[in-house]
């Protein structure tokens, strides 16, 4: 139960939404964007936030875009991950929308599980491989920035601002892939890791989540990968230890199982995409 | 519709199928199905109240302080009620629990203020505003630090508490109960034997997961009756509880018991009913509704017991059991509860479903600063968990196969129990069972079967064994009344929790009558003032005793029919006989009467009326059973043993550990099956239920004692979509004082599958894995460190 009164929005344009949060802010209420809506009420039961209005996004037409145009995929911040799973354009992403079971993706949305506060956000991986751009909607008006530009462990919007649309280029979107993902148990659980990889022309890609406090893509790590001088067991050794960071230590899992299935994981990165024997 | 053919055919009537052992819809299935049927929240009462709890934070502290003055002046607010305000103990064997906090918590999660206020916003608003202030204490992590000299005392003033003569806790520590089973010569025997194993065994503590979390909505009517509606499984339990605690007379207390959306033993006892009626009270006896969250309903409330165990077997070089030395530390928690019975029952089974002549065990309910335990499905035998992988050790070092080795020694009529009571001539099949479950699995491809590079199947078997663990005198009762047309109407104090009995007992009815089961009308809701007394719908025995009590009034009333209609037949009743609706002459079935002109009396055509309306009357109670020796456990508390067989195939990923199950199998003695699709709708049910605390579930504590894991989204418990392929043979060795030869098996199909999931594992990593639940790190981890 979410035990205060608060004010509920159903715009239905950009100009509708910024307008409800410019002026339930200007009323003292605090504004949360609302998608899916499956962090926003389990936190607010909690007590961990106490939103004054909700602004739903799902049904802003812009957000709910699902095309192929001019030679990019384009994929509304307000779709279902069933929706996004069910869409052919980018296979890893549609293979990344696949966590939990298809009751709860009925209710997860691509704008909540990148924007939202929880830290694995397993969706944004594939988009961190490719050349994706961010449309986004704020007090200002819209832009349309790299998504690796405001992506750094966490999408960095702008007060007020909200993701409408994320635009992958098609070449990109089709590009060979590989995803592993390792569980504590039970498959609908979050990831002691999951790794998505794209094999470009230039080498593999490779973003990963679960095993740190938060998803990352490091240029050092694809380097080592792609460094054909090195043995590819020592490839993956070396590629890990380039992440240059803490493995997460939790009720899931400890960090050295973490360590594990990311050196392990690797391998296997490298076995299915390094185009090795 | 289906077509039964029943009505009409009287002639034939004798040669139709029976209607045991058919599939019959269970009643509750279309109100199910719909989302319609109402659980005991599913009813607003105008006028009501809310109440909401606030909780502990801490596993064990000091209470210094409660300020509550903000929250009772908060808006809607209509009272605010502390430990203070409720000087009672309760607890349905040990009245070791207040009904909020006193001086100090004992868990996490446990209630330390209620606030009762017009709605349910305004209760939780008003919480966040009084002000506790606690003084932290060391907390009791496990059993064996509760046992360790010096161990901080949960309950000081254990020696003033009031308990049942079978419970036998030991004040000046933290033990709650022991019992102990001395059988032969353990020692002599031990020293003996030619091969012994010994190991040590855990399980963490956890939850039930009902769907429907407790609630219970209480009031205080003008004329002094207490009227609780509640979600419980024992509905006299918590009359007579109340009656103790509260000094109420017991016809002064109305439960209204709706069906139940899942009790697995959680809704047994007393729950929330002490403290909704309290809270009523408090407010001058307006209705307050009482209401858990999944969180509280989880961690405040009582779940699944913990336990660790250290187990010795003894046996000769054929592999013949012939001593065992066992050790059960179960982990209550902060409260007794059930749990104190619980650890009881654990020593009426300890030596799981063997004959073995000297056993020496000790099972101790010990108190910790965890999550309290209750019932839960299976109630103790999760020792079998330790015997079976202690077995599969022995057959290791034996040298014999562990199918093998069980049947040697599998339990068979006239060997005794632990508690040295006779293994009558209805005890089930074991080692039909055994073989069933094998053949199941497919055994003779061996127990460890490479199937790829670094990719293992491993198979595993266990045996089980449950009788109810339920007081000598536990009954039933059942009342039968008739419709206009002829029909039946049945009553009894049983709930529908989950299983499906009613349609069983209907079936039973309806077979006494050779009548259709869809003539047979059930009544969901129990309310104690007009329900006839029941026990407790617990303990795997309902449909065994109820069903025996439907049997007697069923009998009862056909006798009744037979004496009215005798008159206008003009016969002797003994020439009468019923089928099909009908009451005729059975040398001349055409010459006979329709039920409904008789059993609201028969009116002959001039108007005058004889025999008034047939009311059929039966009970029944337990039979022969005695409590244990508290030296030696010596005793016949177990009314009727089910057996059986399961078996698991698992396939593991040897590089990580990750692992899936691939078939889990049943083969169970259940003496007759009144209803296949409900049985084994039952057994497959307890059997995801097991594989979910043996791979999934159990509270994961932080180093102060509060869980971790007390939110759903890291509680997993197995969903749809994530088993696997289920196999479940029934074998039929009747249970002759059983109705139409039934058993028990509503919880027995949970029994089998840690041990046998573990053995499985064990042998596909060839290492021991034995503590629950197994994870994939816990495999490879083990897969690593067996090179030590
Ligand atoms: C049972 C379960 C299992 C889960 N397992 C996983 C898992 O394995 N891996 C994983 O990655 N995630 C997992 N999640 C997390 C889940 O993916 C995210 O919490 C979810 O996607 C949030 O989406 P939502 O639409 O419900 O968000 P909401 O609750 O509506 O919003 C979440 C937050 O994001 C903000 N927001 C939403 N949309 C936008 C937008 N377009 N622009 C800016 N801000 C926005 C909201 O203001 C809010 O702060 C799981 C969730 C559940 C319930």
């Amino acid at each position: 139960m979410i035990a205060h009164n608060l004010v509920y929005h159903r715009p239905e344009t950009i100009g509708e939404a910024l307008g409800a949060f410019a002026g339930a802010e200007a009323e003292g209420l605090k504004p949360y964007y609302l998608a899916g809506g499956t962090e926003i009420t389990t936190f607010s039961r909690r007590g961990l936030i106490t939103p004054g209005a909700l602004i739903d996004l799902k049904t802003i037409p812009e957000c709910r875009v699902l095309t192929r145009r001019e030679g990019s995929a384009v994929f509304g911040a307000g779709l279902t991950l069933n929706e996004v799973g069910e869409c052919p354009f980018f296979p890893l992403l549609s293979e990344a929308a696949g966590i939990v079971d298809h009751t709860v993706r009925n209710r997860l949305t691509l704008g909540g599980n990148i924007a939202g506060m929880l830290p694995y956000r397993e969706t944004v991986l594939p988009f961190l491989l490719t050349d994706t751009a961010a449309r986004l909607a704020g007090p200002g008006g819209e832009r349309e920035v790299p998504l690796a530009d405001i992506f750094s462990r966490r999408l960095k919007l702008k007060p007020g601002e909200f993701l409408v649309q994320l635009r992958v280029p098609e070449a990109e979107a089709g590009l060979p892939w590989f995803r592993r993902r390792r569980v504590k148990q039970s498959r609908l659980d979050y990831p002691l890791l999951t790794i998505c990889a794209l094999a470009a022309r230039d080498g593999i890609r490779l973003a990963l989540s679960g095993v740190f406090d938060s998803p990352v893509r490091s240029p050092e790590v694809e380097a080592v990968l792609n460094d054909r001088s090195l043995e590819p067991a020592r490839r993956a050794e070396t590629a890990a230890a380039a992440f240059g960071l803490r493995a997460r230590d939790d009720q899931r899992g400890s960090a050295q199982y973490r360590e594990m299935l990311l050196l392990r994981g690797l391998e296997e990165t490298i076995r299915e995409l390094g185009g090795e024997g | 519709m289906r077509r039964t053919g029943f009505r009409g055919r009287i002639i034939s009537i004798v040669n139709e199928p029976s209607v045991i052992g058919k599939s019959y819809t269970r009643k509750d299935g279309a109100e199910k199905v719909h989302g319609r049927i109402r659980y005991t929240d599913d009813l607003q009462l105008a006028g009501t109240l809310h109440a909401a709890l606030l909780t502990s934070p801490h596993a064990h502290a000091e209470i210094v302080s409660i300020d509550t003055s903000p929250a009772a002046s908060a808006p809607g607010v209509r009272g605010v009620a502390t430990g203070d305000d409720f000087p009672y103990l309760l607890g349905i064997y040990l009245g070791d629990k207040p009904p909020l906090a006193r001086g100090r918590v004992r868990q996490f999660g446990e209630p330390v203020a209620a606030v009762i206020a017009d709605t349910p916003e305004q209760a939780e608003a008003a919480l966040s505003l009084i002000r506790v202030e606690y003084r932290p204490l060391p907390a009791v992590l496990s059993v064996r630090e509760a046992l360790a000299p010096g161990a901080p005392l949960i309950h000081e003033e254990m020696d003033k508490y009031a308990r049942i003569p079978a419970i036998l806790p030991e004040p000046g520590s933290n033990v709650a109960n022991r019992t102990r089973i001395l059988k032969g010569d353990p020692e002599g025997a031990m020293a003996a034997a030619a091969v012994t194993v010994e190991q040590e065994f855990s399980f963490p503590p956890g939850d039930h997961v009902a769907m429907e979390p407790r609630a219970a909505r209480a009031e205080i009517r003008p004329n002094g009756t207490v009227v609780i509606r509640s979600s419980t499984q024992a509905p006299f339990v918590v009359r007579a509880l109340m009656s103790r605690f509260f000094d109420l007379p017991p016809g002064k207390i109305e439960i209204v018991a709706p069906p139940v959306g899942g009790g697995f033993g959680g809704k047994a006892g007393i729950q929330l009913e002490g403290l909704a009626y309290l809270l009523s009270r408090k407010v001058g006896g307006r209705p307050v509704r009482l209401v858990n969250s999944r969180e509280q309903d989880i961690v405040s409330s009582p779940g699944h017991i913990g336990m660790e165990a250290k187990v010795k077997i003894g046996a000769d070089r054929d592999g013949r059991l012939t001593a065992m030395d066992l050790l059960y530390l179960f982990d209550s928690g902060s409260s007794a509860d059930y749990a104190v019975n619980v650890s009881r029952a654990g020593a009426i089974a300890c030596t799981g479903p063997y004959r073995v002549d000297n056993v020496r065990a000790e099972s101790l309910c010990v108190y910790t600063n965890h999550p309290f335990a209750t019932a839960y499905r299976g109630f103790g035998h999760e020792v079998i968990f330790a015997i079976e992988r202690a077995l599969d050790r022995l057959a290791d070092q034996l040298e014999i196969d562990p199918v093998e080795l069980r049947i040697i020694n599998a339990i068979r009529p006239g060997d005794t129990s632990p508690t040295r009571s006779r293994m009558d001539p209805n005890t089930g099949d074991l080692p039909g069972c055994l073989g069933q479950a094998a053949e199941m699995i497919g055994w003779e491809k061996g127990s460890r079967e490479e199937i790829g590079p670094g990719r293992v199947r491993g198979r595993g078997i266990s045996s089980f064994w449950k009788a109810p663990a339920m007081p000598p005198n536990a009954d039933a009762g059942v009342i039968l009344t008739f419709n206009e047309d002829g029909s039946i109407n049945l009553n009894s104090g049983i709930l529908e929790i989950g299983n499906g009995t009613y349609t069983g007992l209907a079936q039973i009815v309806a077979e006494r009558f050779r009548d259709d089961p869809d003539r047979v009308h059930v009544n969901f809701e129990v309310r104690t003032v007009h329900s006839p007394h029941d026990w407790a719908t617990a303990a795997s025995r309902s449909l065994f005793m109820a069903g025996r009590a439907a049997l007697a009034a069923a009998d009862d009333a056909i006798a009744r029919i037979k004496k009215i209609a005798a008159a206008p037949l003009r016969c002797p009743e003994e020439d009468l006989d019923v089928a099909g609706g009908r009451v005729f002459l059975r040398d001349d079935p055409e010459r006979g009467l329709d039920l409904a002109e008789v059993v609201l009396g028969y009116q002959y055509p001039d108007g005058q009326s004889i025999g008034g309306q047939v009311i059929g009357r039966g009970s029944y109670i337990s039979r022969g059973l005695t409590g244990l020796d508290p030296e030696t456990g010596e005793g016949h508390p177990a009314l009727e043993w089910t057996l059986g067989a399961e078996a698991v195939e698992v396939e593991v990923d040897l590089n990580d550990g990750t692992f899936e199950v691939i078939r889990a199998v049943c083969a169970m003695d259940v003496g007759r099956v009144i209803n296949p699709r409900l049985a084994r709708g039952n057994v497959v049910g307890a059997m995801e239920m097991a594989l979910g605390f043996s791979t999934t579930e159990g509270f994961v504590f932080d180093d102060r004692g509060r869980p971790l894991n007390y939110l759903l989204r890291d509680f997993k418990i197995p969903r749809y979509g994530e088993h696997p392929r289920y196999g479940v043979e029934f074998l039929n060795t009747p249970q002759k004082d059983g109705p139409y030869g039934a058993r028990g098996l509503g919880e027995q199909g949970i029994l089998g599958i840690p041990g046998a999931l573990a053995n499985a594992v064990s042998r596909a990593i060839g290492r021991p894995i034995d503590s629950l639940p197994i994870t994939p790190e816990k495999i490879w981890q083990a897969i690593r460190g067996g090179g030590q």
